[in-house]
């Protein structure tokens, strides 16, 4: 019994060691190399050229997604805004998910002033699950938020903009050389291996702000 | 050598929390040396984790100093870390506001001794 205990800390010690290194790679430069089916990928730090082509996609993007229409001639892609009024006629109200939301970040806040001021372990444990409570209750909301606004144009210009944006700065190792893996975005949007493009995707949210998220924009 | 956590906290740190307040990120820091082989145009990651650097090397000077809510070996529970920071942040925000008000007390009464000189010509 011990000795499987002990093992088990020695397996998860182990997991530990190799996520502290990986994140000691990750931080160590502006560009990301990782490995997908036994060949090595970067991702590299936009330039501000770049940066600026990917505006200017977004605004063609805009302009799609705002010129289409049913054939009614209404609007096919809705903005955040109208997506909250369709739901509200269904009896949801999206408006009260984000009060509580904020209610409840603020509810964290207090628990942790009242955790600073305790080293009393009971009371640390028991204020340390309140907190750990009430931050599942914030994800729950927020991933339910998320998928509520799923299909807003805001969404839709942030999702494509990520991915206009990884076409230009994925890379891969050729030798002693780095190439991009896509000529355009195009060619990334018919491109077949969807786990190479959801990787890419993963380790370009360390390289730029994964923050402006749907919720707040 | 820091004093070790006697509880598990019911939060584990990060990857990068647990780097950010290692002895060899923290000398690194100590000493102006950045680990991080580009000089210029850091990524989202890297200023999370120089965020981080300034907050752990903030929060052991506090528990070398022996401050108030401080104790060797919270620096391996990060929801006591995030509380601490709030807290302090709040706290010196509040002496901030004592002091103002203090300030204009203080003007209040020197205006008033100065009242009390003042000669009216007519």
């Amino acid at each position: 019994m011990q000795k499987s205990k002990d093992l088990e800390r020695a397996r998860q010690q182990i997991g530990e060691a190799i996520e502290y290194l990986k994140a000691k790679k990750i931080i160590s430069d502006n560009a990301i190399e990782f490995e997908y089916n036994n060949e090595t990928y970067r991702v590299v730090m936009p330039t501000l050229e770049q940066e600026m082509e990917v505006e200017r996609a977004k605004t063609e993007k805009l302009n799609e997604l705002l010129s289409k229409t049913d054939e009614n001639g209404n609007p096919i892609y809705k903005f955040k805004n109208q997506w909250k009024e369709i739901y509200k006629k269904r009896g949801i109200d999206l408006d009260a998910y984000e009060s509580k939301l904020q209610a409840l970040t603020i509810d964290v806040e207090n628990l942790l002033v009242k955790l600073a001021q305790t080293q009393d372990r009971p009371r640390i444990l028991e204020l340390e699950k309140q907190i750990a409570k009430l931050r599942d209750e914030i994800a729950d909301i927020t991933s339910f938020l998320v998928d509520k606004y799923r299909y807003s144009i805001e969404n839709q210009l942030m999702f494509f903009s990520r991915n206009y944006l990884l076409s230009l700065v994925l890379e891969k190792k050729k030798g002693k050389k780095w190439v991009r893996v896509f000529k355009n975005f195009k060619e990334l949007s018919n491109y077949k291996d969807t786990g190479l493009i959801k990787a890419g995707l993963t380790y370009l949210s360390y390289l730029i702000n994964p923050e402006v998220n749907i919720i707040n924009e | 050598m820091s004093k070790k956590l006697d509880y598990a906290p019911i939060i584990k740190e990060t990857p990068l929390e647990k780097l950010a307040r290692s002895y060899e990120m923290q000398t690194l820091y100590n000493h102006k040396i950045l680990p991080f082989r580009n000089k210029e145009r850091f990524s989202y990651i890297q200023l999370l984790f120089l965020n981080l650097l300034e907050r752990y090397h903030q929060l052991l000077t506090d528990i070398a100093l022996g401050e108030e809510n401080t104790e060797e070996g919270m620096e391996e529970d990060p929801l006591r870390v995030e509380g601490y920071f709030l807290w302090r942040n709040k706290k010196i925000k509040e002496q901030g506001k004592k002091l103002r008000e203090e300030e204009t007390n203080l003007k209040d009464k020197n205006n008033k001794d100065i009242d009390l000189y003042k000669i009216t010509f007519e």
